[in-house]
């Protein structure tokens, strides 16, 4: 039982993690179809957004941890939707590589930022005091954080995919996705939707930060440790498809997890191993018929 | 273009049939030689930055400004390099720390384990270290490329980090210290000032034969590849070895870059292979214009003077480093010394010539304006840009840039 519960328990957990952030990537590929490195950026600052909000006292409850988290969330949305319509939409339709790289600028200088408010030295986040506790799996004790962060993400989850899959606003984004001049000829208000779209990658991405803060060391190298491994995970599920990519995290976190349990000096390996095979396998299909995947619409 | 069309040897048979590279390239060659400052301006111009780039850190030489110079050349070497494999091949050297780190740490073993201290073999085994690691990676070419070349480029990278980072054998995380001061011919670089002098000349020789190698037939040859791999596949080009041979020399030369940089520093740690070191070099081109030599070399500059010299007065360092990149980027695409209108420099030979443009037709009697395409070729031509440019419209479409 040990080498089966605690592996899947860790997997499930980094998984899901790697999945909110991908799907953040996968949004703005799909619609925008810019390759948006910054991303690990919203992610960071939702890191550190909920490390500062854990120090007042009402975040230290269970229900005042996650409004904080929420509040960390809600942050990166507006930053998003503010820095969407300043640099981004300049963005739009520039060669991908270069775009690719003007966005490691722009993670540079989320980095800096962070640097400047809080400083560079990493900092402990502390698991909210009813969370601190463990469950007794047979012989392996599975930390109550674990399973907390699993329940959030999946709802989180589960939000994205009723907004994409039954509201208006995922009708007009698979509707881009697929042929935006139509959608916009059909009247979507493209620019809208790009905005809220954007608004909502960062949330999760957010979320997500928050999520990974009382696991992690809090400093200004989380962003780009953890948007590679996003990158990997969206590249190896397809660019542009969603239901790849929340396969492609639980499968590698799963992968990584029992690694790192089974055979430690090989963790950590296995998800650029993916990502080379992957795009040797499949190297345009990856990039080029990404519009029609997103969401799976239609296949 | 015009201009250069019928400049062209040959007589009216000789239009039939169109110029291969290598008459393209002759062409230019004449063209350039009977203009009346093309032969005079350029190395003129380049003797007196030559000049500029060594008689300034001299004058600071024996300062606390020595190391920082030195690591300027450096950079500026490294981002020399990469931007030879992304702008003139148009291939995403996005994973080029890999070269850059093996170049450090095959410095760092040599001196602390077999206590070689020349730095030449130093640089002749990285090189060749470096054009050894390039020629595997450049295999991937044949199955990818653009971003997705990128993005394995990274990954391997990241693969040989994670193994360098864990294994004891590279001295794990701590890295590997204790690499002994450098002799050229039993000459001691032990010096600062000295090895400063050492990684000039070493930079000036790469910028000559880098300038000189994307001048050339070849150089042409891989722009070609980049502009348009269909197109140049049908005129008989193998695209694949130009972009390889592109990628094997970008790869020997950043790990030369990191050769040089061990031996100034005298410790080499893992971070060096680290994803993010190797998208600096790449930022000092998008900065400067990834597409020129002198536009790397300028990027790279204006970066380190931010990270080794503003990072002393504020530590929103990185804040600028990342602003400032993004700022010219959005403003000019290619830079501030690339080639074409998206660049700084085509924006300010554009408002050059409207001062000096006649006024308005209006005026009646005025001269009329001149061919904007003639126009264009001269001063391409001027600038030392040989065969002169595809239109713009064409090179959007197809190049990944």
């Amino acid at each position: 039982v040990n080498h089966v519960v605690l592996p899947i328990v860790l997997g499930l957990t980094e998984g899901l993690v790697l999945t909110l952030i991908a799907l953040g990537l996968v949004l703005t590929y799909g619609m925008m179809r810019i390759v948006n490195l910054a991303h690990g950026g919203f992610f960071m600052l939702g890191a550190f957004t909920l490390a500062s909000l854990v120090g007042l006292s009402w975040a230290r409850s269970v229900p005042g941890f996650i409004g904080a988290i929420a509040l960390a969330a809600a942050l990166q949305a507006v930053l998003g939707v503010i820095l969407e319509r300043t640099v981004y939409t300049r963005m739009y339709g520039r060669p991908h590589v270069s775009a690719f790289l003007a966005m490691f600028a722009l993670m540079l200088v989320i980095v800096g930022v962070v640097q400047l408010i809080w400083g560079i030295n990493a900092r402990d986040v502390a698991v909210p005091s009813g969370l601190g506790g463990a469950v007794t799996v047979g012989s392996v004790r599975v930390p109550d954080y674990y399973l907390f962060v699993i329940a959030v993400a999946l709802i989180a989850l589960a939000i994205t995919a009723v907004i994409l899959f039954g509201t208006q606003i995922g009708l007009w984004t698979r509707a881009i996705a697929a042929d935006r001049d139509m959608a916009a000829a059909l009247g979507c208000n493209v620019r809208q939707v790009f905005s809220i779209m954007f608004g909502l990658g960062c949330v999760l991405a957010g979320v997500a930060g928050a999520l990974t803060a009382p696991m992690q060391q809090v400093d200004s190298t989380l962003g780009t440790a953890y948007i590679i491994q996003a990158f990997a995970i969206v590249l190896i599920g397809g660019l542009g498809s969603l239901p790849g990519a929340v396969a492609a995290g639980l499968a590698l976190g799963l992968v990584d997890a029992f690694l790192a349990v089974d055979y430690p000096p090989l963790s950590g390996y296995g998800i650029y191993l993916a990502m080379i095979v992957a795009m040797l396998v499949r190297p345009q299909g990856l990039f080029r018929r990404a519009s029609s995947r997103l969401a799976g619409a239609h296949e | 273009m015009s201009e250069e069309r019928s400049r062209m040897p040959g007589g009216p048979g000789a239009e039939v049939q169109p110029p291969t590279p290598a008459r393209r390239g002759r062409a230019a060659l004449l063209l350039r030689a009977s203009l009346p400052h093309g032969g005079l301006a350029r190395p003129a111009a380049v003797t007196i930055l030559a000049a500029a780039s060594i008689g300034g850190p001299l004058v600071l030489a024996g300062s606390a400004q020595t190391y920082k110079i030195t690591e300027v050349f450096v950079a500026v070497l490294f981002a020399v390099a990469v931007s030879f494999v992304m702008g003139l091949s148009g291939t995403p050297a996005f994973g080029n720390q890999l070269f850059y780190g093996a170049g450090a740490y095959l410095v760092a073993e040599l001196g602390s384990r077999y206590h070689v201290s020349d730095v030449l073999i130093y640089l002749l085994a990285a090189l060749a270290a470096g054009a050894v690691l390039g020629g595997v990676v450049s295999q991937l070419l044949r199955w990818t490329s653009g971003l997705a070349f990128g993005m394995v480029s990274i990954a391997i990278g990241q693969l040989v980090y994670l193994y360098v980072y864990q294994s004891s054998a590279f001295g794990g995380s701590n890295g590997i210290s204790a690499i002994p001061i450098g002799t050229v011919f039993g000459w001691s670089l032990g010096n600062p000032s000295t090895y400063m002098v050492f990684t000039w000349i070493v930079l000036v020789i790469v910028i000559a034969v880098v300038s000189a190698l994307a001048r050339s037939r070849w150089g042409l040859i891989v722009r070609a590849a980049r502009d348009s791999a269909t197109r140049a596949h049908a005129v008989g080009i193998p695209v694949f070895r130009y972009k390889a041979a592109a990628f094997v020399i970008g790869a020997a030369l950043s790990s030369a870059a990191g050769a040089l940089y061990a031996e100034s520093v005298g410790t080499v740690d893992p971070s060096l292979l680290y994803w993010t070191a190797g998208a600096v070099p790449i930022l000092a081109g998008l900065l400067g214009g990834i597409r020129t030599v002198r536009g790397a070399i300028l990027g790279a500059l204006i970066l380190q003077v931010i990270i080794l010299w503003v990072s002393d007065f504020t530590t929103a360092w990185i804040v600028l480093e990342g602003a400032v990149t993004l700022g010219i980027y959005l403003l000019w695409p290619e830079g501030i010394l690339g080639e074409g209108k998206g660049s700084g420099l085509g924006t300010a030979v554009r408002l050059w010539k409207r001062l000096r443009a006649p006024q308005p037709p209006s005026a009646a009697g005025s001269p009329p304006a001149p061919v904007p395409q003639q126009a264009a070729a001269a001063s391409s031509a001027q600038r030392g840009d040989p065969g002169g440019r595809p239109p713009r419209a064409a090179r959007r479409g197809d190049a990944p840039w």
